[in-house]
């Protein structure tokens, strides 16, 4: 049967149909191709003894490593959101001598818990990166130099590889193909063809041309997937969002008693929903720009009543 | 099996905002959570489950029962206490000895009862009424009182003792409360205790406070104080519950301040473990 007779409904029913079809084949096929690529490899959750920045990483790439590291500074004082423009995009005011305080810290205080030598130098270097480049620009302008800090995020990836949580560098270009290849067969195998016959018999297409958009709007996005998780790269995840419950409910209540390696931590294994808890009001303002200066400060008032519901038996002699 | 097999060592009240900080508490034998903040919740909090998971006991703490009120217990308070009972297998119920609303009044604080032969009886029938509704055995607290009724015929040592003996009820032992009522109302804690039936102390509440003015004030926003950890130990020597637990509800200390209160209540625990070797 041919599908070029098909019309109307139908036809967009048999392109959803292609959609499901090649993106559930390519699915399985990438884990396939992961598991081989894992070799096995078991993640044990208690002995990877990651920085929270890895973890970032592996949860949400280098865009999620980045801003728990600017997350991190804005913590400690290192950095503040400047202010000044009450509806445009925040920027970064760094301390004047922001090194001299970070080795200072350093110095002081205790390194993030379960992190090895190596995984907290690469958090120092990305800090130090950090310190060095952000002053003055917006997140959208923090992100846009990424490749600053490529050879960080390269260390991160070969631990990260090494210890059997992400796929190597040819398997992912290989699951990246995959993707890519299944989201544009759709609109080349059906989409495409039956746009360019309707020149000729000048029947409505709109819906198909929504779709075929959506394919090709699929495919750019899979072209800048990031690192490939292993199934163990899963596990280790999921295992540490179940450790983490109470670290989450803590920042999630606006509570102003966590530390800035804890803040982190959850901001690198929950992600950026986070931002949006009370807990993160100061990094919110940054990484999500107020739209004026009134809601700015409602959201601020919403943080300290968080912090008031713990118990009603407090002073009344429970 | 009876609560005080059931609940052991060191226990704190779960509040979001030291749920990370009891999450990392690897000695932690129970937890207590406020009904009253839970009532909404149709599935368990996933942190709270998580801690189920590690096999922490989870008992169950209300505020609004009222059973020193001159009403029976409102049965849809209890209905709610129940579910939350099932849903978090809760080992068992604490309520205060003390009234919270009248005449269609909610007070909002923890108000003492009149103690006398009357209201004894009033509260009896109020504590019966409820524990034979409520799917866990229901353990009642002494609270803090700045005042004390005109013309009452009993202490709340010998009160307390009466209501134990004529209930099946175990008895939450407040040392902060207890503490907190010898210094405003002037008697010997040591005294309280001896006169108490502490074979029947399921387990014990501890938290901080300050004196303002002459009046010292049961915070649970301040560190624990030593004399109340004195008092703690004392209890522990007479032969109260080996189950302690931290209440915090205002000022949420960080990490190590948090360990530090835990550690100090699991060292007074140990030295009474030790002391009876």
């Amino acid at each position: 049967m041919n599908p070029f007779e098909i019309h109307g409904p139908q036809f967009l029913l048999l392109y959803l149909a292609a959609m499901v079809v090649f993106g559930v084949g390519a699915a399985i096929v990438k884990s396939i191709l992961i598991a081989g690529a894992a070799g096995g490899a078991r993640a044990d959750s208690k002995n990877l003894r990651l920085h929270p920045y890895e973890i970032a990483y592996l949860n949400g790439g280098e865009t999620l490593a980045l801003q728990s590291a600017v997350g991190y500074m804005l913590h400690r004082n290192i950095f503040s959101s400047d202010d000044s423009n009450s509806t445009g995009p925040r920027r970064i005011k760094a301390e004047s001598n922001p090194h001299e305080k970070l080795v200072a810290i350093n110095e002081i205080e205790s390194p993030p818990d379960n992190t090895d030598e190596a995984g907290i130098q690469i958090g120092q270097d990305l800090e130090f990166r950090l310190a060095a480049d952000a002053h003055g620009r917006t997140w959208t302008e923090v992100l846009g130099r990424k490749g600053r800090y490529k050879d960080i995020f390269e260390r991160m990836r070969v631990r990260l590889m090494k210890r059997g949580l992400i796929a190597d560098k040819g398997c992912e270009s290989l699951c990246r193909l995959l993707t890519v290849g299944a989201a544009l067969i759709p609109p080349f195998l059906l989409g495409l063809p039956r746009i360019v016959e309707t020149f000729f018999t000048h029947r409505p297409v709109t819906f198909l041309v929504l779709l075929v958009l959506l394919s090709f709007v699929h495919a750019i996005f899979s072209c800048f997937q990031g690192a490939v998780r292993t199934g163990a790269g899963n596990k280790f995840l999921s295992d540490l969002k179940d450790q983490n419950r109470g670290l989450y409910t803590t920042v999630s209540s606006g509570s102003s008693n966590v530390g800035a390696n804890d803040m982190v931590l959850s901001l690198a294994v929950f992600g950026t929903t986070l931002i949006m808890a009370p807990g993160f009001f100061m990094f919110k303002e940054y990484f999500i720009p107020p739209v004026s200066s009134s809601s700015s400060g409602s959201c601020s008032s919403c943080g300290s009543c968080g912090g008031g519901c713990g118990g009603g038996c407090g002073g009344c002699g429970g | 099996m009876k609560i005080d097999k059931i609940l052991s060592g060191c226990g704190v009240g779960w509040r979001p905002q030291l749920a990370m900080h009891i999450e990392r508490r690897s000695d932690l034998k129970f937890i207590e959570v406020l009904a009253d903040n839970h009532f909404m919740e149709t599935i368990g909090h996933p942190a709270i489950e998580t801690l189920q998971k590690r096999g922490i006991k989870i008992a169950l703490h209300a505020v609004g029962l009222s059973l020193g009120g001159s009403s029976l217990p409102d049965c849809a308070y209890i209905d709610n206490l129940n579910r939350l009972i099932d849903l978090y297998g809760a080992v068992c119920i604490s309520e205060h000895l003390a009234f919270v609303r009248g005449g269609g009044l909610e007070s909002g604080h923890l108000l003492p009862v009149k103690r006398d032969e009357h209201t004894l009886k009033v509260v009896v029938e109020n504590i019966n009424f409820a524990s034979q509704r409520l799917n866990a055995p229901l353990v009642l607290e002494n609270i803090a009182s700045y005042l004390t009724w005109p013309d009452e015929t009993m202490d709340e040592a010998e009160f307390l003792s009466r209501v134990l003996a004529e209930t099946d009820c175990r008895l939450l032992l407040d040392i902060s409360n207890l503490y907190t009522n010898s210094i405003n109302l002037g008697f010997s804690p040591d005294e309280f205790l001896d006169r108490l039936p502490l074979s029947k102390v399921a387990y014990m509440h501890i938290a901080g406070g300050e004196k303002r003015k002459g009046i010292y004030h049961d915070t649970h926003a301040h560190a624990l104080g030593e004399a109340v950890l004195d008092l703690l130990s004392t209890a522990l020597s007479k032969g109260c519950s080996e189950a302690v637990l931290l209440e915090r509800d205002d000022l949420f200390p960080d990490l190590s301040e948090f360990n530090q209160e835990m550690d100090r209540i699991s060292r007074a625990l140990s030295s009474r473990s030790f002391a009876n070797v």
